[in-house]
Protein backbone atom coordinates (compact mmCIF):
# COMPACT_ATOMS: atom_id res chain seq x y z
CA UNK A 1 0.00 0.00 0.00
CA UNK A 2 1.36 3.37 -0.81
CA UNK A 3 2.43 6.08 1.49
CA UNK A 4 -0.38 8.44 0.82
CA UNK A 5 -3.02 5.80 1.15
CA UNK A 6 -1.67 4.43 4.19
CA UNK A 7 -2.06 7.71 5.56
CA UNK A 8 -5.18 8.83 4.23
CA UNK A 9 -6.23 5.23 6.21
CA UNK A 10 -4.86 6.80 9.29
CA UNK A 11 -7.19 10.13 8.91
CA UNK A 12 -4.82 12.84 7.41
CA UNK A 13 -6.63 15.30 5.15
CA UNK A 14 -3.69 15.84 3.07
CA UNK A 15 -3.14 12.07 1.99
CA UNK A 16 -6.71 12.16 1.41
CA UNK A 17 -6.82 15.19 -1.02
CA UNK A 18 -3.73 13.71 -2.97
CA UNK A 19 -5.86 10.61 -3.04
CA UNK A 20 -8.37 12.46 -5.02
CA UNK A 21 -6.30 14.44 -6.95
CA UNK A 22 -4.76 11.63 -8.31
CA UNK A 23 -7.61 9.01 -8.89
CA UNK A 24 -10.41 11.20 -9.67
CA UNK A 25 -9.88 11.81 -13.56
CA UNK A 26 -9.31 8.39 -14.00
CA UNK A 27 -12.67 8.07 -12.88
CA UNK A 28 -14.29 10.49 -14.25
CA UNK A 29 -13.44 9.21 -18.08
CA UNK A 30 -14.43 5.93 -16.84
CA UNK A 31 -17.95 7.25 -15.53
CA UNK A 32 -18.00 9.95 -18.80
CA UNK A 33 -17.48 6.89 -21.14
CA UNK A 34 -19.96 4.86 -19.42
CA UNK A 35 -22.58 7.09 -19.27
CA UNK A 36 -21.75 9.83 -22.06
CA UNK A 37 -22.75 12.75 -19.83
CA UNK A 38 -20.75 14.91 -17.87
CA UNK A 39 -22.76 16.25 -15.67
CA UNK A 40 -23.70 12.70 -13.99
CA UNK A 41 -20.19 11.82 -15.04
CA UNK A 42 -19.00 14.83 -12.14
CA UNK A 43 -21.42 13.37 -9.93
CA UNK A 44 -20.56 9.53 -10.22
CA UNK A 45 -17.13 10.90 -9.13
CA UNK A 46 -18.29 12.49 -6.50
CA UNK A 47 -19.98 9.80 -5.11
CA UNK A 48 -17.45 7.45 -5.87
CA UNK A 49 -14.87 9.77 -3.24
CA UNK A 50 -17.28 10.20 -0.98
CA UNK A 51 -18.22 6.45 -0.47
CA UNK A 52 -14.59 5.24 -0.85
CA UNK A 53 -13.05 7.85 1.49
CA UNK A 54 -15.38 7.12 4.27
CA UNK A 55 -14.17 3.45 3.64
CA UNK A 56 -11.07 3.65 2.99
CA UNK A 57 -10.44 0.75 5.58
CA UNK A 58 -13.07 -1.46 3.68
CA UNK A 59 -10.13 -1.79 0.84
CA UNK A 60 -8.00 -4.70 1.27
CA UNK A 61 -4.84 -3.92 -1.17
CA UNK A 62 -4.26 -8.01 -1.52
CA UNK A 63 -7.32 -8.25 -3.12
CA UNK A 64 -7.48 -5.67 -5.74
CA UNK A 65 -5.17 -2.23 -6.28
CA UNK A 66 -6.58 1.28 -5.26
CA UNK A 67 -7.90 2.11 -8.80
CA UNK A 68 -9.32 -1.12 -9.54
CA UNK A 69 -11.48 -0.74 -6.46
CA UNK A 70 -12.41 2.82 -6.93
CA UNK A 71 -13.71 1.83 -10.81
CA UNK A 72 -15.89 -1.29 -8.61
CA UNK A 73 -17.22 1.39 -6.85
CA UNK A 74 -17.96 3.33 -9.93
CA UNK A 75 -18.80 1.07 -12.01
CA UNK A 76 -21.81 0.06 -9.89
CA UNK A 77 -22.96 4.43 -9.20
CA UNK A 78 -22.52 4.59 -12.93
CA UNK A 79 -25.07 1.39 -13.12
CA UNK A 80 -27.57 3.26 -10.76
CA UNK A 81 -27.53 5.80 -12.40
CA UNK A 82 -28.26 4.77 -15.68
CA UNK A 83 -31.22 2.90 -13.88
CA UNK A 84 -32.46 5.94 -12.63
CA UNK A 85 -32.41 7.56 -16.27
CA UNK A 86 -34.90 5.30 -17.49
CA UNK A 87 -37.03 8.24 -15.15
CA UNK A 88 -36.18 11.16 -16.45
CA UNK A 89 -36.18 14.36 -14.55
CA UNK A 90 -36.40 18.17 -15.42
CA UNK A 91 -36.09 20.61 -12.26
CA UNK A 92 -39.21 22.71 -12.14
CA UNK A 93 -36.80 25.74 -12.10
CA UNK A 94 -35.10 24.59 -15.47
CA UNK A 95 -39.10 23.75 -17.18
CA UNK A 96 -40.91 26.64 -15.95
CA UNK A 97 -37.87 29.10 -17.19
CA UNK A 98 -37.96 26.35 -21.07
CA UNK A 99 -34.43 26.44 -20.46
CA UNK A 100 -33.48 23.73 -23.15
CA UNK A 101 -31.73 20.30 -21.51
CA UNK A 102 -28.02 19.80 -21.06
CA UNK A 103 -27.80 16.84 -21.58
CA UNK A 104 -24.83 15.54 -23.07
CA UNK A 105 -23.66 18.91 -23.92
CA UNK A 106 -20.22 19.22 -22.25
CA UNK A 107 -19.06 15.65 -24.19
CA UNK A 108 -19.33 17.24 -27.20
CA UNK A 109 -16.10 18.59 -26.00
CA UNK A 110 -14.39 14.62 -25.44
CA UNK A 111 -16.09 14.17 -29.04
CA UNK A 112 -13.95 17.01 -30.55
CA UNK A 113 -11.05 16.53 -28.14
CA UNK A 114 -10.77 12.48 -29.49
CA UNK A 115 -11.43 14.03 -33.71
CA UNK A 116 -8.89 16.20 -32.83
CA UNK A 117 -6.08 13.26 -31.88
CA UNK A 118 -6.99 11.59 -35.20
CA UNK A 119 -10.12 9.01 -33.52
CA UNK A 120 -12.90 8.60 -35.71
CA UNK A 121 -15.79 11.49 -35.40
CA UNK A 122 -18.73 8.06 -35.41
CA UNK A 123 -16.55 5.79 -32.54
CA UNK A 124 -17.70 7.42 -29.92
CA UNK A 125 -21.22 7.54 -30.44
CA UNK A 126 -20.81 3.81 -31.52
CA UNK A 127 -19.25 3.09 -27.88
CA UNK A 128 -22.17 4.89 -26.55
CA UNK A 129 -24.36 2.27 -29.19
CA UNK A 130 -22.74 -0.81 -27.40
CA UNK A 131 -24.95 -3.19 -24.41
CA UNK A 132 -23.76 -1.60 -20.91
CA UNK A 133 -22.38 -5.00 -20.63
CA UNK A 134 -19.72 -4.93 -23.59
CA UNK A 135 -19.13 -1.09 -22.76
CA UNK A 136 -17.82 -1.65 -19.12
CA UNK A 137 -15.63 -4.32 -20.30
CA UNK A 138 -14.24 -2.35 -23.32
CA UNK A 139 -13.97 1.06 -21.75
CA UNK A 140 -11.91 -0.89 -18.35
CA UNK A 141 -9.54 -2.28 -20.78
CA UNK A 142 -9.05 0.52 -23.02
CA UNK A 143 -9.36 3.59 -20.99
CA UNK A 144 -9.24 2.31 -17.53
CA UNK A 145 -5.89 0.17 -18.68
CA UNK A 146 -7.21 -2.98 -16.52
CA UNK A 147 -6.44 -6.49 -16.79
CA UNK A 148 -9.10 -8.97 -17.59
CA UNK A 149 -8.75 -10.56 -14.40
CA UNK A 150 -9.34 -6.77 -12.79
CA UNK A 151 -12.02 -5.93 -15.10
CA UNK A 152 -13.79 -9.26 -14.46
CA UNK A 153 -13.16 -8.06 -10.47
CA UNK A 154 -14.78 -4.91 -11.36
CA UNK A 155 -17.88 -5.81 -13.14
CA UNK A 156 -18.68 -8.68 -11.19
CA UNK A 157 -17.82 -11.66 -13.84
CA UNK A 158 -14.51 -13.87 -14.52
CA UNK A 159 -11.51 -12.70 -16.20
CA UNK A 160 -12.48 -15.08 -18.66
CA UNK A 161 -15.59 -14.04 -19.70
CA UNK A 162 -14.22 -10.12 -19.34
CA UNK A 163 -11.72 -10.98 -22.05
CA UNK A 164 -15.13 -12.15 -23.75
CA UNK A 165 -17.56 -8.98 -24.13
CA UNK A 166 -14.23 -7.15 -24.98
CA UNK A 167 -13.65 -8.93 -27.93
CA UNK A 168 -17.18 -8.94 -28.82
CA UNK A 169 -17.24 -5.25 -28.47
CA UNK A 170 -14.84 -5.25 -30.89
CA UNK A 171 -16.53 -7.09 -33.42
CA UNK A 172 -19.68 -5.33 -32.77
CA UNK A 173 -17.73 -1.71 -33.20
CA UNK A 174 -15.80 -3.57 -36.32
CA UNK A 175 -19.57 -4.38 -37.79
CA UNK A 176 -21.08 -1.19 -36.86
CA UNK A 177 -18.23 1.15 -38.39
CA UNK A 178 -16.58 -0.81 -41.24
CA UNK A 179 -19.80 -1.26 -43.34
CA UNK A 180 -20.12 2.85 -43.74
CA UNK A 181 -16.58 2.89 -45.72
CA UNK A 182 -17.10 -0.46 -47.63
CA UNK A 183 -20.84 -0.47 -48.76
CA UNK A 184 -21.64 2.92 -48.97
CA UNK A 185 -19.86 4.50 -52.14
CA UNK A 186 -21.90 1.44 -53.83
CA UNK A 187 -25.28 2.85 -52.49
CA UNK A 188 -24.47 6.29 -53.35
CA UNK A 189 -23.43 5.10 -56.84
CA UNK A 190 -26.54 2.95 -57.42
CA UNK A 191 -28.77 6.60 -56.02
CA UNK A 192 -26.45 8.33 -58.49
CA UNK A 193 -27.68 6.01 -61.59
CA UNK A 194 -31.19 5.94 -60.84
CA UNK A 195 -31.26 9.80 -60.71
CA UNK A 196 -29.27 10.53 -63.87
CA UNK B 1 -13.84 -24.05 -46.53
CA UNK B 2 -14.33 -22.83 -42.88
CA UNK B 3 -13.32 -19.69 -42.32
CA UNK B 4 -11.71 -18.17 -38.88
CA UNK B 5 -13.99 -17.81 -35.99
CA UNK B 6 -13.06 -14.65 -35.29
CA UNK B 7 -15.27 -13.99 -31.86
CA UNK B 8 -13.45 -16.88 -30.77
CA UNK B 9 -10.05 -15.42 -31.57
CA UNK B 10 -8.41 -14.03 -28.07
CA UNK B 11 -7.73 -10.23 -28.49
CA UNK B 12 -4.59 -10.61 -28.13
CA UNK B 13 -3.92 -12.76 -31.41
CA UNK B 14 -5.44 -9.78 -33.50
CA UNK B 15 -2.04 -8.31 -32.19
CA UNK B 16 0.36 -9.89 -35.09
CA UNK B 17 -0.11 -12.65 -37.48
CA UNK B 18 2.41 -14.84 -35.47
CA UNK B 19 -0.16 -15.01 -32.62
CA UNK B 20 -2.68 -16.25 -34.25
CA UNK B 21 -3.55 -20.13 -34.10
CA UNK B 22 -1.24 -22.03 -37.02
CA UNK B 23 -4.54 -23.58 -38.54
CA UNK B 24 -5.97 -19.52 -38.32
CA UNK B 25 -2.84 -18.41 -39.77
CA UNK B 26 -2.72 -20.98 -42.80
CA UNK B 27 -6.56 -20.39 -43.25
CA UNK B 28 -6.03 -16.35 -43.49
CA UNK B 29 -2.93 -16.54 -46.12
CA UNK B 30 -5.27 -18.72 -48.66
CA UNK B 31 -8.38 -16.70 -48.09
CA UNK B 32 -9.17 -13.26 -48.84
CA UNK B 33 -12.32 -12.50 -47.07
CA UNK B 34 -10.73 -13.38 -44.11
CA UNK B 35 -7.64 -11.32 -44.74
CA UNK B 36 -10.33 -8.55 -45.24
CA UNK B 37 -11.81 -9.40 -41.90
CA UNK B 38 -8.64 -9.72 -39.58
CA UNK B 39 -7.42 -6.31 -41.13
CA UNK B 40 -10.77 -4.29 -40.24
CA UNK B 41 -10.44 -5.74 -36.88
CA UNK B 42 -7.01 -5.03 -36.09
CA UNK B 43 -8.31 -1.64 -37.13
CA UNK B 44 -10.90 -1.07 -34.93
CA UNK B 45 -8.82 -2.62 -32.18
CA UNK B 46 -5.81 0.08 -33.09
CA UNK B 47 -8.90 2.57 -33.31
CA UNK B 48 -10.26 1.80 -29.75
CA UNK B 49 -6.83 2.06 -28.34
CA UNK B 50 -5.86 5.01 -29.80
CA UNK B 51 -9.48 6.64 -28.42
CA UNK B 52 -8.99 5.52 -24.79
CA UNK B 53 -5.24 6.94 -25.07
CA UNK B 54 -6.50 9.96 -26.36
CA UNK B 55 -8.83 9.93 -23.34
CA UNK B 56 -6.39 9.69 -21.04
CA UNK B 57 -4.80 12.93 -21.94
CA UNK B 58 -8.55 14.99 -21.69
CA UNK B 59 -7.59 17.29 -19.12
CA UNK B 60 -9.98 17.57 -16.20
CA UNK B 61 -10.64 20.04 -13.72
CA UNK B 62 -10.55 18.42 -10.05
CA UNK B 63 -10.64 21.60 -7.89
CA UNK B 64 -14.84 22.11 -8.20
CA UNK B 65 -15.25 18.15 -7.61
CA UNK B 66 -12.66 18.17 -4.25
CA UNK B 67 -14.59 21.10 -2.95
CA UNK B 68 -17.47 19.40 -3.18
CA UNK B 69 -16.12 15.83 -2.00
CA UNK B 70 -14.59 17.97 1.16
CA UNK B 71 -18.15 19.41 1.89
CA UNK B 72 -19.65 16.41 1.92
CA UNK B 73 -17.07 14.42 3.78
CA UNK B 74 -16.87 17.19 6.58
CA UNK B 75 -20.68 17.11 6.85
CA UNK B 76 -21.52 16.32 11.07
CA UNK B 77 -21.94 12.91 11.55
CA UNK B 78 -25.54 13.48 13.63
CA UNK B 79 -26.77 14.96 10.32
CA UNK B 80 -26.17 12.13 8.41
CA UNK B 81 -27.60 10.04 10.71
CA UNK B 82 -30.49 12.66 11.03
CA UNK B 83 -30.69 12.36 6.96
CA UNK B 84 -30.45 8.32 7.26
CA UNK B 85 -33.18 8.01 10.04
CA UNK B 86 -35.58 10.63 7.54
CA UNK B 87 -34.96 7.60 4.79
CA UNK B 88 -35.71 5.02 6.82
CA UNK B 89 -38.68 6.68 8.32
CA UNK B 90 -40.27 7.25 4.87
CA UNK B 91 -39.40 3.64 3.87
CA UNK B 92 -41.42 2.42 6.63
CA UNK B 93 -44.13 4.56 5.83
CA UNK B 94 -44.40 3.66 2.35
CA UNK B 95 -43.96 -0.13 2.95
CA UNK B 96 -46.79 0.42 6.00
CA UNK B 97 -49.13 1.77 3.49
CA UNK B 98 -48.70 -0.90 1.31
CA UNK B 99 -48.79 -3.72 3.86
CA UNK B 100 -52.67 -1.93 4.89
CA UNK B 101 -53.57 -1.92 0.94
CA UNK B 102 -52.82 -5.71 0.61
CA UNK B 103 -54.35 -6.39 3.92
CA UNK B 104 -57.94 -4.39 2.84
CA UNK B 105 -57.46 -5.81 -0.49
CA UNK B 106 -56.97 -9.64 0.92
CA UNK B 107 -60.16 -8.52 2.95
CA UNK B 108 -62.38 -7.26 0.51
CA UNK B 109 -61.95 -10.54 -1.50
CA UNK B 110 -62.58 -12.54 1.48
CA UNK B 111 -66.03 -10.45 1.78
CA UNK B 112 -67.13 -10.91 -1.83
CA UNK B 113 -66.30 -14.73 -1.39
CA UNK B 114 -68.64 -15.34 2.03
CA UNK B 115 -71.25 -13.44 0.03
CA UNK B 116 -71.35 -15.59 -2.80
CA UNK B 117 -68.87 -18.44 -2.18
CA UNK B 118 -70.04 -19.71 -5.93
CA UNK B 119 -69.97 -16.04 -7.83
CA UNK B 120 -67.25 -15.59 -9.72
CA UNK B 121 -65.95 -12.08 -8.68
CA UNK B 122 -62.95 -9.55 -10.25
CA UNK B 123 -61.37 -7.55 -7.32
CA UNK B 124 -59.08 -4.59 -6.88
CA UNK B 125 -58.77 -2.98 -3.00
CA UNK B 126 -61.69 -0.76 -3.63
CA UNK B 127 -63.98 -2.57 -5.41
CA UNK B 128 -64.98 -5.91 -6.18
CA UNK B 129 -67.00 -6.76 -9.65
CA UNK B 130 -68.86 -9.50 -9.10
CA UNK B 131 -70.81 -11.35 -12.11
CA UNK B 132 -74.54 -13.01 -11.11
CA UNK B 133 -76.53 -14.01 -13.40
CA UNK B 134 -75.31 -12.98 -16.52
CA UNK B 135 -75.30 -9.36 -14.77
CA UNK B 136 -72.51 -7.30 -13.36
CA UNK B 137 -72.78 -6.19 -10.43
CA UNK B 138 -70.24 -3.82 -8.83
CA UNK B 139 -69.82 -4.19 -4.83
CA UNK B 140 -67.99 -1.67 -3.01
CA UNK B 141 -66.14 -2.74 -0.02
CA UNK B 142 -65.59 -0.62 2.94
CA UNK B 143 -63.51 -1.19 6.04
CA UNK B 144 -64.47 0.55 9.51
CA UNK B 145 -61.87 0.46 12.27
CA UNK B 146 -63.47 -2.37 13.65
CA UNK B 147 -63.47 -3.81 10.72
CA UNK B 148 -67.08 -4.34 10.13
CA UNK B 149 -67.50 -4.36 6.47
CA UNK B 150 -70.26 -2.49 4.89
CA UNK B 151 -71.12 -4.16 1.50
CA UNK B 152 -73.11 -2.38 -1.42
CA UNK B 153 -74.60 -4.00 -4.20
CA UNK B 154 -74.94 -1.93 -7.32
CA UNK B 155 -76.66 -3.22 -10.17
CA UNK B 156 -74.56 -2.09 -13.62
CA UNK B 157 -76.71 -1.69 -17.04
CA UNK B 158 -75.58 -3.88 -19.60
CA UNK B 159 -75.88 -2.64 -22.89
CA UNK B 160 -76.43 -5.22 -26.22
CA UNK B 161 -76.46 -4.17 -29.44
Amino acid sequence: MDDWLTAATEGDPEAVEALYRRHAPAVFRLAASLLNDADDADEVTQDTFVYALRNLRRFDPARSAFQTWLFTIAISRCRNKRRRKWLDTVPLSRWLRSEPRREGQRLRIVEEWLTARGVRRDLWAAIQGLTPSLREALVLRFVGGLTYAEIGEAVGCGGRAAESRVRTAIGALRRQLAPQAESAPDWLEALAEARS
Amino acid sequence: MLHVAFDDLPLEALAADELLPPEARAHVADCADCRAELAARRETAAMVAAAGRALNRLPVNTARGWAAVRRRLGEPIALRVQRASRRLSLQAALSGAIVAMAFLSGMSLNLARAAGPSVPAIQTPGAVLIIRDDTPTLAVTRASAEFTPTLTLTPIPVVTN
